[in-house]
């Protein structure tokens, strides 16, 4: 698919990718830094140059096997799914703090170290990739002006993007919002689901709901007193437990729908479909009444 | 690790972004949210829920039926202004509700009467 250049829909898609691009690049400077460590100083520049530009090569390669992939029927989904929990990712800290640099160590020699450097970044390019082939909506032009933004950000944008997010924190807060609307859009865009939301539209909200309760709750998990922090599992639970009646209803032919109820099973789906989440929220109130007295 | 995460801001995202940030966000968000419900809504699922009148009293059933065709530009755009807008409203009232109770007479800015 291609947009229109100058269109809203473009520079939507353009501004969706820099935002990603800023708030999920990756240390390659400190993976440089660390594998070129114990060369001698003659080897490191080549180290630095060479390894920048098998970075860029790696990431060209990932972009390109991106958006075909995207194009096979439930890798959509499986790419929205994943663009979920990347946003988890990127509002949970402390998953990621420390100096983690994928299992890269000093390199011994020249060619060693431009692999670790190649295979650090394509390890840490993977998220970024996903997201801008899911916020590209197919588009080469985009895909290729993803690159383009990112590549500098590799080479000399580690100390801006810090100070960035230093001076505005909301950036990394506005980024996890549009991780997760990139992965309703790729969700309720996979062709294997087409049918089921064209018959179960309402699920289209539900769908959305959870994609931002599930993304930002690390986020909002922090801000919640220790009794109230179990609804953060609860509450989507309790709408993943309701849309997975409608996949049911669809897929095994089961009727959900009360008043279309004849016979005694189609009464116990029933039952099991409005209380059966119950146990859920009594463990919560359980928790709840258990924080409090500690 | 994500450059993201080096910045000491990152470490306490809940506490380093400040409330406009944070109400900025949030009204992003709910527009999105509202945007997917707009993908599904109906005049007609509208006028089964007798909410018709309501909601195009106040204007809201064009509002959230247009929100799906928005992109994320005009989505964040509305988030400001709709952030702004809370703001204003917010810090309105107290103005009122300041002007409503009488200020602490020990106060040092207090001008006796």
């Amino acid at each position: 698919m291609e947009l229109e250049l100058a269109s809203g829909t473009f520079l939507s898609a353009l501004f969706a990718i820099v935002l990603i691009d800023l708030v999920l690049a990756g240390d390659n400077a400190l993976v440089i830094g660390l594998v070129a460590r114990d060369l001698p100083k003659h080897q490191q520049k080549k180290v630095i140059y060479w390894g920048t530009a098998g970075a860029i090569v790696i990431r060209a390669l990932m972009a390109i096997a991106v958006v075909w992939l995207l194009k096979i029927p439930g890798f959509l989904l499986a790419g929205g799914i994943a663009l979920v929990w990347i946003a988890r990712q990127l509002l949970s800290p402390s998953a990621d703090a420390g100096a983690d640099t994928h299992g890269a160590r000093p390199a011994k020699s020249l060619a060693g170290a431009i692999r670790t450097i190649v295979i650090a970044d394509a390890v840490m390019g993977v998220d970024n990739v996903l997201a801008i082939g899911g916020a590209a909506h197919g588009s080469v032009l985009l895909i290729v002006l993803g690159l383009a933004i990112s590549v500098p950000i590799i080479v000399w944008g580690s100390q801006l993007v810090i100070k960035l997010v230093d001076r505005f924190p909301a950036i990394v807060l506005l980024g996890g919002a549009v991780l997760a609307w990139t992965a309703y859009k790729m969700i309720v865009a996979e062709p294997l689901l087409k049918d089921w939301l064209v018959a179960n539209s309402h699920a289209r909200p539900a769908i959305a709901i959870l994609a931002f309760a599930i993304s930002m709750a690390p986020w909002y998990a922090a801000r919640l007193p220790a009794s109230q922090r179990p609804l953060v599992v609860l509450l989507p639970a309790l709408l993943l437990w309701w849309l997975g009646f409608e996949a049911l209803s669809d897929v095994m032919k089961i009727e959900v729908t009360y008043a279309h109820g004849s016979e005694l099973a189609d009464y116990a789906m029933q039952a099991l479909r409005w209380f059966g989440w119950m146990p859920l929220a009594l463990a919560w109130l359980a928790w709840r009444t258990r924080v409090r007295t500690a | 690790m994500l450059l993201a995460h080096h910045s000491r801001a990152s470490h306490d995202l809940s506490r380093s972004v400040s409330g406009r940030g944070q109400l900025f966000v949030a009204c992003v968000v709910v527009l999105m949210i509202l945007a997917s419900f707009g993908e599904v809504l109906e005049p007609t699922l509208m006028t089964e829920l007798e909410l018709d009148i309501l909601t195009s009293e106040l204007g809201l059933e064009s509002i959230v039926m247009s929100l799906p065709g928005w992109s994320l530009v005009e989505l964040l755009l509305a988030g400001l202004a709709l952030g702004v807008g809370l703001m204003a409203i917010a810090s309105g009232l107290r103005m009122l509700v300041r002007a409503l109770f009488p200020a602490d007479p020990r106060r040092g800015d207090k001008v006796p009467i």
